[in-house]
């Protein structure tokens, strides 16, 4: 280019002025041109400019919970579930895998990176909202209610990727952690201490419970995105998440304090026994759930995998299932009932999980849903608040733990606890296992408690331990850090 | 209007100097309103100074016998003009000279230059025919946007015409181009063979980039008059419509194209209007083929069941039938013996015949054209109807087109193009080549009946089952394109020209399955037997450019030219697909007939956008003919970049030496007609990943809709720091011709540095994607390729021409990264999964290399495979990580012969072609030798060299032993082919008899192409499509 200006630069310029005058001004027009967005598509920087455009990439995330490896099956009703021995399949090789806790094998791996990658994956969906300028810098609604889910859900499905794939803090509080993604770019996060993983859960949650907190200035701020909250990490969901975390880091006086909170200041309340039944039939408890995703789809994998039975790929209830809710023989739980069925197949009768089949699609008349009715996968529950006061009071009040039990009991058609005995750790356990079966909860319930685990066929014990608590983080984490 | 544009760059510089020259004769302009027949009223100067000579007269095409404007007239002094004009639009001109001590030269391009002897006087009343000069495009250089002096150009070009292609084959276009380009190459696609439904794809001067499928990123850009086109265009493309081709290749020639030039341009040129009366002309080709079948060499029936029992199919060894509760042996003997019986009534099927034919395709041309001097007019139709040597397959093409030019008075040109073209393709429904060459000769292709026999040995599928059914597979596609291309001669000096064109291109496939096809067998449900998947496509593009040039020429003969351009493309494509399944009947696969469909399937669609803006800068400076430089400089915006890298900046330079032009070379300058050296450098790049990698992009769908709102999700995480792959080359060369051009060398040597290559590396999953675009490794290719031809006899009525190319590429990977690492350890993991070892990348070796374990033979106690360890160890554990670098799978050498004989009408074209060196991986060997499958039908050499017992020294592992082989050396052999592209007797009818025919020129020829080839590898190629060999009929004629 040099060489060519030397000789002739000049007496081009000069001679094609009017060519070149032409030519910037056309070139002034061309980033505007060069501005192409197909359709279907928005620039991210584009659309994080505009409110309903942060809904759209927020409902996006909420969306992208319910994939077949995160919350729509495998930390939901298949994958934890089986972990916890609470479902199996004969004769299906991954379901064994599982059932072993053989974290080794290739498809064991695969699953697991599955897992992994699509939790990052959507962590980084609610770190592009969090890293929007209108966001990053929220001071007033309704950009806090944006930034405070986007935060929530960080922390919340970080949560869970350090229940997988760590130690229990408890028994090991210098374990190393995982990374903990908060930006959105291609850089590598770095590893860090399991330690730090709960303190950056803790500071997204704490900071999302004071912005949830900021009210609307005005009507017109409220739009479509603020109803339906229980599909939301919402204020009183945080508070869960919190009581949560809190208990899982040993901190019982925090994790009673919040869900003391959920039960004092939120709308939500036990139901009646009556209302057990369909509750939770793959859609979200009006009156239990602080949070769960929406999901219209859930029936097509809960009817495939829980409601028939398919050789090699439903999932049977463990097999002395019955066992623990008949473990009083009256007065009846209500539970039995409402989260079992019996189907006959080849002359023989079979126990299915019905607790999340919809029985509208069940039935065929879905147009006979009632409209309030949000379908979705419930992911906190109110009873879980009871039983974290239950036993985080199990020592310091034992009268007031027994009382928080009681009243599950009795939502639930139990009798309330003889006076003469004193609550335990079992009989909380019990009861959350009756209450949560199928609902992901259990196998980090074991980790926590550093239980052991009663196999499937309840015929032989699998001693607490971090072969089995600990899922190995895969390979593709470690060879591609450069 | 080629011969018209190229001819303005050498005479608008010839202009400056006819300004004196019209003072003294004024007509030159003044003329034009006469009658161009009306010659006899040609205006003689009145007030010519007595010793001063004028010179007048009519300058006419020697060939269509029609005036010539735009001719340069010059005279010549000590090597400088002293004077000079140009005809007007009635091909007439005036000179006016001081005295006859000079040399007048009549130049037009594309003819031979003429002579008017001044010595004479005054002449008023001349009439030059110029000869049409069978090298005319020698010239200029096509670069697309406008064309440069080949005198002063410093980058390297092969130029071609369209009957240089058509001497080689009149089928493929591409492969005709590559044949003749040293330095560019057919990428060999052995599964593909002969398919004419496969479109070919090239790569020029080495591999750029890291694939592990296909070349696609490799290919050059294709301009064909102005306009990008693609890969499957050009192969539709009729070639009787091409006038030319420059096929550019370094830096300085590809400069102009910035960001698509990395991997050099194609220009063509279609076939300008001659100013001639009502032309038409028409051309017929016809095409046998052959399968080629020799080079399968399978096993007759009795030594396929031989093999079997061999390979120990018939033992039992000693097991119990569960049914019978007798020894199974017994049904073994009773299956060998009924075989046996059946070989030895004579029973043998011949199943590689069944799928393959004797193809005959035609494909027709008609052009009709014509027109005065101020509006000429084109019209050109096509049909040609292409089968392959696969049963039931073909590629249909029909295209018409429409072409005015409109001149106003000297300097403006309008012309307007329009293209229609349609496209229908079918695939054989045959399926795959190499079923039937695992098919067993012992077993029956059909019952006695007629029906296909579905009870063959081994439980295998009869691939006839499905070929008879009524499924099939068909796409179609039709085009519409319109370009305007403008012309303006500002001045003597200034030039502008426009070129915009508009495409929309509508296609369609559709695939139907017979619901009674093999893959529905254990399908209970009839309403999801059959299948049909239909896919529409839709594009839309345009593009347009504008470009100033300055030429000026001193008196010296130095020239002066400059040029300025500015660019913008434009295109939008979408596809939509769509499955339906539930046909009860073979024949009625309308969709409507459809019974639903596929549960968990959805509609499915892709989209591309895409726009580019470009300028550029170009001069060159040539000093008294002897030294000259250029320089390029080219800016390139392109929507796929994002907002940091969104701009590109390249550029090139070139320096050149006519060395003939020296005084020293004075006393030799009637030996030599050119002697040139040339060199460039410069910056190149290109685009090779999808939109929008470099961008974060919110994907809407319904898949995210939540409750209250539909979501959105991030594609990806852009890569903002994505930049354009680029290269750097630097190229020498050397143009020489001697003897009146009865020898001519082109030498090139060059190197080509890539750097930033694009490549998907893996990510941590944590960072929220597991791949990104990054640009990483570094490349070099380096390479020499020349071109030597010449006259060994040259007279009227004989000649006999003989010519070579010749073309070196070295590869060599010189970066690496850490992502490439990995790739690697992937290509690894997935080694079992492919027949071909994948690559291996490795910093210092070339991107085609090929790595195995080294092989220490069979074992002759075991019959097992000895593997060599890196450390020279022997073992009998296969570790992959004991591969070493064997060879390159690219030949080492590459080159062409070719000759051609004339006598009296008569030419006979001989192109032969050669592969030397390259490494290959013997697939036949490893899969139908060694391990074959004994329930299949093997390679003869199955027998051959067998371990078979204890003490066996042998080549090949136990015969019982049917596992593939893990991949060694064992199966690695150097490639040498020989092979006879083409041969082709032409005939061009005197004009006697073209007279006498009533027509003006009359041509006819036959084409044998791919008749003869020899290897050193002996290997079934063509496994999913069969090659091909035959002839090609060929009959030209215009009247």
């Amino acid at each position: 280019m040099k060489v060519f200006l030397t000789f002739h630069g000049i007496s081009v310029v000069a001679k094609n002025s009017l060519l070149i005058s032409a030519l910037a001004l056309t070139l002034t027009g061309c980033n505007s041109f060069l501005d192409i967005t197909p359709d279907g598509q928005a620039k991210r920087d584009e659309m994080l400019k505009t409110k309903s455009g942060i809904e759209d990439a927020l409902y996006g995330t909420y969306a992208q919970m319910r994939q077949q490896s995160l919350y729509g099956c495998e930390l939901s009703i298949r994958g934890v579930e089986v972990l916890a021995q609470n479902m199996t399949c004969p004769g299906n090789d991954d379901i064994e895998m599982l059932q072993n806790y053989e974290y080794d094998k290739t498809d064991m791996r695969s699953w697991a990176e599955s897992i992994w990658t699509a939790m990052y994956n959507n962590i980084s969906n609610a770190n592009s909202v969090l890293n929007s300028d209108l966001v990053r810098g929220a001071r007033e609604f309704p950009y806090t209610t944006y930034k405070g889910e986007a935060l929530a859900l960080r922390a919340y499905m970080h949560f869970d990727l350090v229940r997988l794939f760590t130690p229990q803090y408890t028994l090991n509080p210098t374990a190393d952690g995982i990374p903990y993604q908060t930006e959105f770019s291609l850089v590598t996060p770095q590893f860090e201490s399991e330690q730090k993983n709960y303190e950056h859960i803790l500071a997204d949650l704490l900071e999302a419970e004071r912005l949830l907190k900021v009210q609307p200035k005005h009507q017109y701020d409220v739009t479509a995105f603020m109803n339906d909250s229980q599909s939301h990490l919402n204020l009183y969901a945080v508070w869960g998440t919190l009581a949560r975390v809190y208990l899982t880091m040993g901190n019982k006086e925090k994790a009673a304090a919040y869900a003391d909170s959920v039960i004092t200041k939120s709308p939500y309340k036990l139901k009646e026994k009556t209302e057990v039944i369909n509750d939770v039939a793959g859609i979200l408890s009006q009156k239990e759930t602080l949070f769960g995703v929406y999901y219209g789809d859930f029936y097509s994998t809960t009817s495939e995998l829980l409601q028939k039975r398919t050789f090699y790929q439903s999932l049977d209830p463990r097999s002395d299932f019955m066992d623990y809710y008949e473990r009083e023989s009256l007065p009846l739980d209500y539970r039995t009932s409402a989260y079992f069925t019996q189907i006959e197949a080849g002359g023989q009768y079979f126990y299915r999980l019905s607790k999340f089949t919809d029985i509208y699609e069940l039935n065929n008349n879905s147009g006979s849903r009632p409209a309030e009715l949000i379908l979705g996968i419930n992911l906190i529950r109110i009873p879980e608040m009871y039983y974290i006061l239950a036993e985080c009071l199990l020592d310091s009040d034992p009268a007031k733990a027994k009382a928080y039990y009681n009243e599950v009991r009795a939502h639930r058609g139990l009798s309330a606890l003889d006076e003469s005995t004193d609550l335990t750790q079992e009989l909380i356990d019990l009861e959350f296992f009756k209450e949560y079966f199928g609902e992901g909860q259990q196998f980090f319930r074991y980790k926590r408690l550093n239980q052991p685990i009663s196999s499937h066929d309840a015929q032989s014990i699998y001693p607490a331990s971090d072969k089995i608590y600990v899922i190995p983080i895969p390979n593709s984490e470690y060879a591609n850090r450069y | 209007m080629k011969r018209y544009v190229s001819s303005l760059l050498l005479f608008s510089a010839l202009a400056f100097n006819t300004q004196a020259a019209s003072m003294v004769s004024p007509a030159s302009k003044g003329n034009t309103t006469e009658e161009p027949s009306s010659k006899s009223t040609h205006q003689t100067p009145a007030a010519a100074p007595t010793d001063s000579i004028m010179l007048a007269g009519v300058i006419y095409d020697a060939e269509l016998n029609d005036v010539l404007p735009g001719v340069s007239i010059a005279a010549w002094k000590s090597g400088r003009i002293i004077a000079g004009t140009t005809t007007d639009m009635d091909g007439r001109f005036h000179l006016a000279l001081k005295d006859g001590n000079c040399e007048v030269r009549v130049t037009y391009m594309g003819f031979k230059t003429a002579y008017i002897d001044a010595k004479k006087g005054s002449q008023t009343l001349l009439k030059i025919m110029l000869e049409p000069d069978a090298k005319k495009m020698d010239n200029v250089v096509v670069t697309g946007f406008f064309n440069k002096s080949k005198v002063s150009f410093t980058g390297s070009v092969t130029q071609l015409k369209g009957e240089d292609l058509k001497q080689v084959t009149g089928v493929n276009i591409i492969s005709a181009i590559a044949a003749l380009t040293p330095g560019l190459e057919v990428v060999v696609n052995s599964a593909q063979g002969s398919n004419p439904n496969h479109v070919p794809e090239l790569v020029m001067r080495g591999m750029s980039s890291f694939s592990n499928e296909g070349q696609s990123v490799n290919q050059p850009t294709i301009i064909l008059d102005g306009t990008e086109i693609s890969m499957q265009e050009l192969y539709d493309l009729d070639m009787n419509e091409v006038e030319s081709i420059n096929v550019l290749k370094d830096a300085a020639a590809t400069a102009l194209y910035g960001s698509k030039a990395s991997n050099g341009v194609i220009v063509i040129t279609r076939k300008p209007i001659q100013n001639s009366t009502l032309h038409v002309s028409y051309n017929f080709l016809g095409n046998v083929q052959m399968p080629r079948l020799n080079e399968y060499h399978l096993l007759s029936p009795m030594q396929k069941l031989e093999y079997e029992r061999m390979a120990g199919l018939y033992d039992a060894k000693g097991a119990i039938s569960a049914q019978t509760g007798l020894p199974l042996q017994y049904e073994y003997d009773e299956l060998y013996n009924e075989r046996y019986k059946a070989i030895m009534a004579g029973q043998s099927s011949d199943w590689l015949a069944q799928p393959s034919r004797n193809s005959f395709s035609h494909d027709h041309s008609l052009r009709v054209y014509g027109g005065a001097s101020n509006l000429r007019y084109e019209l050109t139709g096509r049909y040609a109807n292409t089968h392959g040597v696969m049963k039931d397959d073909l590629r249909r093409r029909y295209s018409i087109g429409f072409k005015l030019d409109y001149y106003i008075k000297n300097s403006i040109q309008i012309s307007n193009r329009t293209n229609y073209g349609e496209i229908m393709t079918k695939a054989t429904p045959y399926g795959s080549f190499s079923t039937y060459a695992q098919m067993n000769p012992y077993d029956r292709m059909y019952n006695e009946d007629g029906s296909v026999n579905n009870n063959l040995a081994w439980d295998l599928n009869n691939p006839l089952h499905d070929a008879t059914l009524g499924s099939y597979s068909k796409t179609g596609n039709k085009s519409l394109s319109n370009s305007t291309d403008l012309r303006w001669d500002i001045n003597r000096m200034f030039r502008l020209t426009g070129h915009f064109n508009v495409t929309s291109t509508e296609g369609w496939s559709d695939a139907f399955t017979s619901p009674f096809a093999r893959r529905y067998k254990n399908e209970t449900d009839l309403s999801k037997r059959g299948s049909l998947q239909k896919g529409t496509n839709r594009s839309n593009s345009y593009n347009g450019n504008i470009v100033g040039t300055f030429n000026k020429l001193f008196k010296d003969e130095s020239l002066i030219s400059a040029s300025a351009g500015w660019e913008v493309n434009h295109s939008d494509a979408r596809s939509e697909y769509l499955n339906a399944i539930g046909f009860y009947n073979d024949a009625m696969s309308f969709i409507g007939n459809a019974a639903g469909y596929p549960t968990n399937s959805s509609p499915a669609g892709t989209q591309s956008k895409s726009a580019d803006v470009g300028a550029f800068l170009s001069g060159n400076y040539s000093f008294r003919n002897r030294y000259f430089v250029d320089g390029t400089w080219r800016l390139t915006g392109s929507s796929q970049f994002g907002e940091n890298n969104r701009w590109g900046n390249f550029w090139s330079a070139g320096a050149g030496w006519n060395v003939m032009n020296e005084g020293f070379m004075k006393e030799a300058k009637d030996l030599f007609d050119v002697f040139k050296l040339r060199g460039s450098l410069g910056y190149t790049g290109k685009v090779s990943f999808s939109p929008f990698q470099a961008m974060t992009m919110y994907q809407y769908s319904n898949r995210y809709e939540y409750k209250n709102g539909i979501g959105a999700v991030p594609l990806t995480i852009g890569n903002v720091n994505l930049a354009w792959e680029r290269t750097m080359s630097y190229n020498l060369g050397l143009d020489f011709s001697m003897f009146e051009r009865r020898l001519n060398i082109v030498l090139d040597a060059y190197i080509r540095n890539t750097t930033d290559l694009l490549l998907n590396k893996s990510m941590a999953p944590s960072t929220g994607v597991t791949s990104a675009m990054g640009n990483l490794g570094e490349l070099q290719n380096k390479g020499i390729e020349f071109q030597i031809d010449g006259y060994i006899f040259r007279t009227k009525d004989f000649n006999w021409k003989l010519g070579t190319t010749g073309y070196i590429n070295r590869n060599k990977i010189t970066k690496i990264n850490n992502a490439l690492k990995e790739m690697n350890k992937r290509n690894e993991e997935m080694a079992t999964a492919y027949l071909e070892p994948l690559a291996q990348y490795a910093e210092g070796e070339s991107v085609t290399a090929l790595k195995l374990v080294r092989s220490g033979g069979i074992d002759p106690a075991t019959g097992r495979e000895v593997y060599i360890k890196r450390n020279g160890e022997r073992t009998f554990t296969y570790d992959a990580t004991d591969r070493v670098l064997i060879g390159d799978t690219q030949p080492k050498y590459t080159g062409t012969i070719n000759t051609s004989v004339y006598w009296k009408g008569f030419t006979l074209y001989a192109l032969f072609d050669f592969r030397m060196g390259g490494w290959i991986y013997n697939t036949t060997r490893a899969t139908k030798v060694e391990g074959s499958n004994p329930k299949y039908n093997a390679d003869e050499r199955v027998f051959d060299e067998r371990w078979k017992q204890p003490g066996d020294i042998a080549f090949y592992k136990n015969i019982a032993d049917a596992s593939r082989p893990q991949q060694t050396d064992r199966f690695a052999e150097k490639e040498n082919t020989l092979n006879l592209g083409t041969l082709n007797l032409s005939y061009e009818f005197n004009k006697d008899i073209c007279a006498k025919l009533h027509v003006r020129n009359l041509r006819c020829g036959i084409n044998f192409t791919d008749i003869f080839r020899i290897s050193t590898v002996k290997i079934e190629r063509g496994t999913d499509y069969l090659y091909s060999k035959g002839f090609e009929i060929n009959v030209s004629t215009t009247f």
